[in-house]
């Protein structure tokens, strides 16, 4: 019983508390609806505002208004009164049918005034009857003008009788064709909506209040002036710009909610005034009081019949229980064997699930190797467009060659022409080479040694001198290559790749650029990293495409772009550790700024240490069945000092071996008849010991294992010194 | 520099027919403003403007004599035109007197009008093909303001001088006055409506004066 008692109390002060939480949350949410009703008037008042303002905007930038200021210091009478009639016209819907104030629609103005450039007020001629009542007095005008400013402005008038009426004013300045200066000033007083009966409803009272005086249409002249003075106290000296306060009118309790509508003016503080009755309010918060607490009692009374009714129930139950445990051990037996034979189920079902994780991997797989081979597609295409860049130098400078015997004529010229042929032909070969690359993607591609970044650089603007100076000149522009380099650590890195990427980036910047311009490109320290800097000053880049430059396949030039050359850039720097940055602005032009980690300690150049030469004169049989090639190599082969005899295929070549005595064969591998490497076969039953360097095009997809009397896989294009490289390893390997 | 030496005396026989006597020369520079480039606010006509901003041509001065001339024969003609909703040339030198064309060369109605006191007038609209072409006389010296009622940006300054002996300048400010009878003068160039410099002169017979602005 005494628990009871506990428990109803307990009960008690919960409803009293919910009760009261209730009642304040529903005044808070009073609260909030007439702040958002308050809220809402003054966005009405706004858009009323700005409709108005345009309208005199529109009348003060007509060029008649103008040019009636800009005529002459001191306007004469004449066009000041056709300022006013064309002012009467053109806002004839603001100014007209504004005799009776009070029924005056909101929209409508009562007074228009011009001011000229020395603040002296235009008078409107005496025979414009146009003009609404009260005007307003020289006095007030002179207020308002010294106070001329673009913000919303409020004044008093107490012309209108004892009332005393206010006008909210827009003032707009008229401004010289010329040079844009103030020439002089329209004023337009017009009712302030906060006041009118546009608004006005039964609940809600909306008003003005400024300079200690409330002017609100429909309460009594004391209520108004005693809580013109509540609202002076709240808003202070200071004058604190928005808040709200209850207030009593007429007895019953009210809502006040003010904001400042002119803050910065130079014209008198003016709020807007909002009044929201509370009374009905105050009676629902009562009403529901007394439910809340009547359903409180009769849930409690419900509460204690349930409990004295359950409790009697709960007493039967302890004598059946002895009965129910018999039951229960039997069932427990039933249980366990129904246990076993779920664990056998189990133990299937394992096996089931491992085999369906076994597919599953074996289609992730697939999905991989598919995904692989799209990617192979992508960049077949991409090394397609790093291959006819890299052919861009070398068609480039041999036309240029070809036409211009005198630069033939100039050895010195000619040989720089020629080395940059080398160093794109070899790029070209290299972009080829990537393809291997790409398809064991871990395997040891990082073949990374020192790189001068500076000296690239210079090897790069001349590469790519076709492009930026040639074509860009045909084209009508003027595009310079700035190089600002100055003396940075080496990189490790991979010199064909990063003169691709300077290449790319190069074109890129003479793309961007197709009223020419500077590209600046700048090779920095930045404590231990390396700075690249590819800067254009042309079209730029919005912030959308900035961010998707990157991507593969995402191209601004339409049909003349493959959108890989910059993924290209991307994943050149990504294999390379560096970092990228773009910073670009449309209309200002691009700039690229890449990062290189310094080059670690350990990896010191390891490649162009040994290269020693076969020294010795050789007797080599070359067998190819492209004469080009034959002749590349005899001559190759002639300068060093190696005697050479030449077969034109497999068959051809391996009755020259057996005729004579050889000490090394360089031989093609795809030719008609005997291939390269049954010839190989056939020479090493011979003679083992003779080495063989078998040539091929397609030397970067095959694994030499796979090729075993072979002693060096050289791949096609090969160099001079690439040639040198190979009978040297084929020499030490046999 | 001789290409401009040749329209500067072009300019200058075209302008005064006692030439062949030359008497006296004032030449030098007027300092003058920096261009204004008036943002287009009207886009209600397809304006000649190059990245939102008028086409307006660069300032130039205006420097002419002042004194007592003899009367000499009326002057003639001169033209002030509309072509790409602009005026051609926005700055017109005339002596008191002169009667001023304002043929319409757009395929648009314009209408000119002024409210500046030396003359207030309003053309109306009218088409290319209006004849007569528009004109009034300027017998009233002083600066004229032209507008245009349809196209608020257009602007053209007509000024009405009371003396034969004016030129305008090039854009840099240079200007020569030829053909001057020596006496004592007063010297003003006009930069814009609101700066008029001045400079007393001396003119002798057959002498070269150098006057800068300012």
């Amino acid at each position: 019983m005494g628990m009871m008692l506990v428990v109803s109390a307990i009960t008690a002060a919960g409803f009293f508390l919910s009760q009261r939480s209730v009642e304040s949350g529903a005044q808070q949410s009073l609260q909030q609806r007439f702040q958002s009703e308050f809220a809402n008037l003054l966005g009405v008042q706004e858009a009323h505002r700005a409709m108005i303002a345009e309208r005199c905007r529109a009348f003060a930038s007509a060029v008649r208004t103008r040019a009636a200021f800009e005529s002459t210091e001191d306007i004469d009478q004449k066009l000041i009164e056709d300022l006013y009639v064309s002012a009467g016209l053109d806002l004839r819907d603001l100014l007209s049918g504004n005799d009776d104030a009070a029924n005056a629609s909101a929209l409508h103005a009562t007074f228009v005034r011009f001011i000229d450039r020395h603040d002296k007020v235009l008078a409107p001629p005496q025979s414009l009857k146009a003009e609404p009542s009260p005007a307003p007095t020289e006095k007030e005008l002179a207020m308002a003008v010294s106070a001329v400013e673009k913000a919303p402005a409020f004044f008093a008038f107490s012309a209108d009788g004892g009332r005393g009426r206010i006008d909210e004013i827009i003032s707009t300045p008229i401004l010289s064709t010329e040079d844009g200066d103030v020439i002089g000033t329209m004023l337009l007083g017009f009712m302030p909506a906060g006041v009118s009966k546009l608004f006005a409803d039964t609940q809600t009272r909306s008003g003005i209040w400024m300079d200690g005086r409330l002017h609100l249409l429909s309460v009594g002249v004391e209520t108004r002036s005693e809580l013109g003075e509540s609202i002076g106290r709240a808003v202070g000296g200071a004058g604190r710009e928005e808040g709200s306060l209850t207030v009593a009118v007429g007895g019953a309790p009210h809502l006040l909610i003010y904001k400042l509508l002119n803050p910065g003016s130079r014209f008198p503080r003016a709020y807007q005034v909002s009044l929201y009755p509370l009374t009905e309010s105050l009676a629902r918060l009562r009403r529901l009081r007394w439910q809340i607490v009547g359903a409180g009692v009769l849930l409690l009374l419900a509460a204690l019949i349930a409990s004295h009714f359950i409790s009697s129930r709960l007493s039967r139950p302890v004598e059946t229980l002895e009965v129910v445990s018999a039951e229960n051990f039997a069932q427990r037996e039933r249980a366990e064997a129904a246990l076993e034979m779920t664990s056998d189920e189990l133990r299937v079902r394992n096996a089931d699930l491992l085999a369906a994780l076994a597919e599953l991997k074996s289609t992730q797989q697939q999905i991989i190797q598919q995904e692989r081979l799209r990617a192979l597609g992508q960049m077949a295409s991409g090394i397609a467009h790093d291959f006819n860049n890299a052919l861009v130098p070398i068609l480039g400078f041999c036309e240029l060659l070809q036409l211009s015997p005198d630069i033939l004529a100039d050895k010195k010229k000619s040989a720089t022409y020629l080395e940059t042929i080398r160093i794109a032909a070899q790029d070209a070969a290299s972009v080829v080479g990537r393809l291997r690359e790409f398809y064991r993607a871990n395997e040891e591609h990082e073949k990374f040694s020192p790189v001068d970044l500076s000296k690239l650089v210079e090897q790069a603007i001349n590469l790519t001198k076709p492009k930026w100076k040639d074509q860009a000149q045909a084209a009508g522009a003027t595009v310079r290559v700035v190089p600002e380099l100055s003396t940075v650590p080496p990189i490790a890195g991979e010199e064909p790749a990063l003169r691709e990427l300077l290449t790319n980036l190069i074109f890129n910047a003479v793309d961007a650029m197709p009223d020419g311009g500077i590209i600046t490109i700048r090779t920095r320290r930045d404590g231990g990293r390396v700075v690249l800097e590819v800067a254009d000053t042309g079209t730029g880049m919005s912030e959308e495409v900035r961010r998707r430059c990157l991507e593969p396949f995402f191209s601004t030039k339409g049909e003349r772009g493959t959108g890989l050359g910059l993924s290209m850039v991307f994943g050149i720097v990504q294999r390379h550790g560096g970092e990228i940055d773009i910073r670009s602005a449309v209309g200002k032009g691009t700039t690229f700024v890449i990062t290189f980690p310094p080059q670690a300690a350990g990896e010191v150049a390891s490649k162009d240490a040994a290269t020693p030469l076969a020294n010795r004169a050789l007797n080599v049989l070359v067998v190819d069945d492209e004469e080009l090639v034959r002749d590349l190599l005899t001559a190759a082969l002639t300068k060093d000092g190696h005697h050479v005899e030449l077969a034109e295929q497999g068959v051809d070549g391996l009755r020259r071996f057996m005729a004579g005595k050889f000490d090394l064969v360089v031989t093609d591998k795809a030719m008609p008849g005997m291939s390269g490497d049954q010839m190989a076969t056939a020479i090493k039953q011979v003679s083992p010991k003779t080495p063989i360097i078998l040539l091929t095009g397609f030397g970067q997809f095959l694994d030499k294992e796979k090729i075993p009397n072979v002693d060096v896989l050289a791949s096609k294009p090969i160099g001079i010194v690439a040639l040198r490289e190979a009978i040297t390893a084929a020499l030490k390997a046999a | 520099m001789k290409a401009r030496l040749l329209t500067f005396c072009l300019v200058v026989s075209t302008m005064s027919a006692v030439s062949a006597r030359a008497q006296a020369v004032i030449e030098g520079k007027v300092e003058l403003p920096k261009a204004r480039s008036a943002p287009v606010v009207s886009k209600r006509y397809e304006i000649v403007s190059k990245g939102g901003v008028l086409a307006t041509d660069p300032p130039t001065a205006v420097v002419y004599l002042e004194g007592t001339f003899p009367k000499g024969a009326a002057p003639a003609t001169a033209k002030m035109a509309q072509k790409d909703l602009n005026f051609v040339t926005p700055l017109l030198p005339v002596q008191v007197g002169t009667k001023v064309e304002f043929p319409n060369e757009d395929d648009t109605y314009h209408n000119i009008f002024s409210y500046s006191p030396a003359k207030r007038f309003d053309l109306g609209r009218y088409r290319p093909e209006e004849r007569p072409i528009p004109s009034q006389v300027f017998d009233t010296a002083g600066m004229v303001t032209l507008h245009c009622e349809i196209h608020e940006h257009m602007r053209g300054i007509i000024l009405v001088l009371d003396t034969p002996h004016f030129v305008r300048s090039d854009t840099e400010g240079k200007y020569r006055l030829a053909g001057l009878p020596p006496g004592h003068y007063t010297l003003k160039a006009w930069v814009n409506s609101k700066t008029t410099l001045v400079r007393e002169v001396d003119l002798k017979a057959g002498a070269t004066l150098h006057v800068d602005f300012p």
